[in-house]
């Protein structure tokens, strides 16, 4: 980038640009021409291209000269957001756009609005993921071209922005839109606004009219009653425009416009437009219409809303189209609120069963979701008349998916139908669903318990659920086993210790001593779980004990359970506790004729020396009694055993202080092993 | 061989690092001096702004 600047004696520097730049730029600052040549070197003096200038009074001294642009015209704010929009790199275009309010600070507002925003209403070509910085930056910049009386400036680069391809692009453009629509005054709106939505609206490509329609409801009210009717009129043409996007678009922008119009206008213009996107050959554009019936009603009295809407929703809910009736299904809550009780009596309620019993499944589990919600908005004798029925045939549905929402939401009935007639006509459903085949339906209902829990009170529960449970804890499948186990902890929570341990403690036990391996490690797990759930106080009553008659067990796999049940759970005791009841059974089985317990025992007291350690009082006891079997460990005769010990010493050792003081006090095989092989510079302290 | 297989793995593994660090290195290097620039436009815009006032308080 060139520039001419004449230089004249009292250092003042008037520059013209190059042809690159034709605006006047005046350069005042402290520089002689020999601190220039300093500084510049590359500048050519041409004295021949010298014009004078009539504002130097003595022009004796001037040269023209061109050099590179000096510094202080790559300063030139928007210079500089043309040099970083020219990187290759998008991250640091995105950079610059996200820091634009900086490049208009420095301007001030008067030239943001004559220079930088038609500037950037042309340097829309970019990639999408910088145009969508522009559009998010452009709605927030009011307050940087001057205000809200210069806001409608803005509207020209948002304009283009909203007509590009990209979705997100324009969907951003159009929420900018709005946000600068509600700055506008009423003049500002008629003069600049209205004429865009006109021009988006007849616009030749479909991205345009799309955008258009997100407009008609920004700053409506400001808009005076002719323009009013003219913008209604734009928006009917739109609505029934010829490709589906648009339609789509305007369908979508209802329950929007619903809210800011008159009722006299609802009823006038917007619900024959409701009337015939609710009957478009497209399934895409009638379910964006539910949620404008939502809006709509809400605003009608009952009586409008019966002779004008309930048509529409009565066609919609028995609609063609799978999609638009699960659109109805998932807001059914939401749409009866709207319509009010009248409706929901007389025509709703017979709609419900008909989705419920409806031919997709995706809509039945939609419809399930809404039980409860639906059910507290009608009569007890009606709930039970009508739904109860219906629930049942849905617990034998065919599709899973059903069944599973279905059991999350079915406990929501009983407070509305109250004890009795839960336990009456909801328990055996509950019954029913805790057998079902598939996991997620029996979690959910597992999960959902403490509703019903609330109802019928904790006795009549277990006495109705538990003999169920029960029946599957033992079931021949041991995956169906294995699914309650993890559901008990769950259960047990909302139990409580003293039902649990009436009910379901001897049953965890048992699972200890189960034939397959798989259902024994998962009840090891569940014994932690259960404990980390009633604490260690329970852990000593039920399950200290319990383990200790399995370590004195003939089946030489029960103790070696026992090891591991204890190697798992020990994290969750205190100290204390397992110094005095837990220790002593592992001791016990290190004199074990079957090789693999004793081998079990060095490695369950490999977990145990890290927690004994935590304190003080129990340290001691790591010497004294710990210390002693190992050492006969070491000296087994069976190979796999003294070989483990000898990887639990370099644990030992490295735990504590003074590795040497503790080593020294052995001398078996395998601390020999130790010294020689890990550690050979340290042979002679030893 | 084989050693010398994964030496060349981990050679490999190290140019991609290193290509990887340049290039964020790069793009670092260029957001600073765009940020330098951004910095040295508004001190001039500030000088400009007082002159004025200093010209008509």
């Amino acid at each position: 980038m060139f520039a001419a600047a004449i230089f004249h004696k009292e250092y003042d520097v008037v520059g013209y640009s190059s042809a690159k730049w034709d605006k006047k730029i005046n350069y005042s600052g402290a520089a002689s021409i020999c601190d220039v040549a300093e500084v510049q070197p590359n500048f050519f003096i041409t004295p021949g291209l010298c014009e004078p200038n009539p504002k130097l009074e003595n022009p004796s001294f001037s040269f023209l000269f061109i050099m590179e642009a000096p510094a202080d015209e790559q300063l030139y704010p928007i210079a500089v957001l043309v040099d970083e929009l020219k990187h290759e790199d998008t991250t640091l275009r995105l950079n610059a756009i996200r820091r634009l309010s900086t490049i208009a600070c420095a301007l001030g507002p008067q030239r943001t609005r004559d220079e930088l925003v038609p500037f950037l209403d042309e340097s829309t070509d970019d990639e999408d993921e910088v145009l969508l910085a522009l559009a998010e930056e452009l709605g927030n910049f009011s307050t940087c071209v001057g205000g809200n009386e210069h806001a409608h400036v803005l509207l020209r680069p948002l304009e283009t922005l909203a007509a590009v391809e990209e979705t997100v692009v324009r969907d951003m453009a159009v929420e900018s839109l709005c946000k600068t629509a509600e700055l506008l005054n009423q003049q500002q709106m008629e003069d600049h606004f209205v004429p865009l939505v006109k021009r988006l609206s007849s616009g030749d490509w479909f991205t345009s009219r799309t955008s258009a329609a997100g407009l008609f409801a920004a700053g409506h009210t400001k808009l005076t009653p002719e323009t009013v009717d003219e913008m209604r009129k734009l928006f009917a043409r739109l609505a029934h425009d010829d490709t589906p996007m648009v339609r789509r678009a305007a369908a979508k922008s209802l329950p929007k416009l619903a809210i800011v119009l008159s009722k006299e206008q609802l009823l006038s213009d917007l619900i024959p437009l409701i009337d015939s996107l609710s009957r478009d050959e497209q399934d895409s554009v009638r379910l964006l219409v539910v949620e404008a019936v939502i809006s709509i009603a809400e605003k009608l009295d009952p009586e409008e809303t019966k002779t004008h809407l309930l048509p529409i929703l009565k066609n919609m809910i028995s609609d063609r189209s799978w999609r638009v009736r699960y659109m109805i299904a998932e807001k059914y809550i939401a749409l009866s609120k709207a319509v009010g009780d009248e409706i929901v009596k007389s025509d709703l309620i017979t709609s419900f069963v008909q989705i419920l019993k409806d031919n997709e499944a995706e809509v039945r589990t939609a419809a399930c979701s809404q039980l409860p919600g639906f059910a507290s908005l009608i009569d007890r004798e009606v709930v039970l008349g009508t739904f109860v029925a219906c629930t049942k045939d849905l617990i034998t549905d065919t599709a899973q998916q059903v069944r599973a929402m279905l059991a999350t939401h079915i406990s929501g009935l009983a407070p509305i139908l109250g004890k009795e007639q839960t336990l009456e006509n909801l328990q055996p459903l509950f019954l029913q669903l805790l057998k079902d085949e598939s996991s997620d339906v029996r979690l959910n209902i597992i999960r959902q318990l403490e509703q019903v829990n609330n109802v019928i009170g904790i006795e009549m529960l277990s006495q109705s659920i538990l003999p169920a449970v029960v029946e599957l804890a033992e079931d021949k499948q041991w995956r169906v086993r294995l699914a309650i186990i993890e559901y008990i902890p769950t259960l047990a929570r909302q139990l409580g210790p003293d039902m649990f341990d009436k009910q379901l403690g001897t049953m965890c036990m048992s699972w200890l001593a189960d034939p397959v391996f798989s259902i024994r490690e998962a009840a090891i797990v569940n014994l932690k779980q259960l404990i980390e759930v009633f604490g260690s106080e329970w852990a000593t009553a039920t399950v200290i004990p319990q383990i200790s008659t399995m370590a004195a067990d003939s089946n030489y796999l029960h103790r070696m359970t026992t090891l591991f049940a204890i190697a798992t759970i020990a994290s969750t005791l205190d100290c204390k506790l397992l110094d005095e009841s837990v220790l002593p059974i592992v001791l016990s089985l290190a004199n074990d004729p079957i090789p693999n317990i004793r081998f079990n025992v060095a490695k369950t007291l490999e977990a145990l020396v890290p927690l004994l350690k935590q304190s003080d009082d129990t340290a001691e006891h790591v010497d004294n009694k710990i210390t002693p079997v190992l050492n006969k460990l070491g000296d087994d005769t069976d190979s796999d055993v003294s070989s483990i010990d000898s990887s639990l010493f370099t644990i030992h050792i490295s735990l504590r202080f003074f590795p040497f003081f503790f080593l020294s006090r052995f001398r078996t095989s395998t601390y020999k092993y130790y010294i020689t092989n890990k550690n050979p510079s340290k042979r002679s302290e030893a | 061989e084989r050693e010398r297989n994964e030496w060349e793995i981990e050679k490999a593994e190290y140019k991609a690092r290193i290509a990887l660090l340049e290039g964020e290195r790069r793009g670092f290097a260029n957001l600073k001096l765009d940020l330098m620039k951004r910095v040295k436009m508004l001190e001039y815009a500030l000088r400009q702004e007082r002159k004025k006032y200093m010209n008509n308080p």
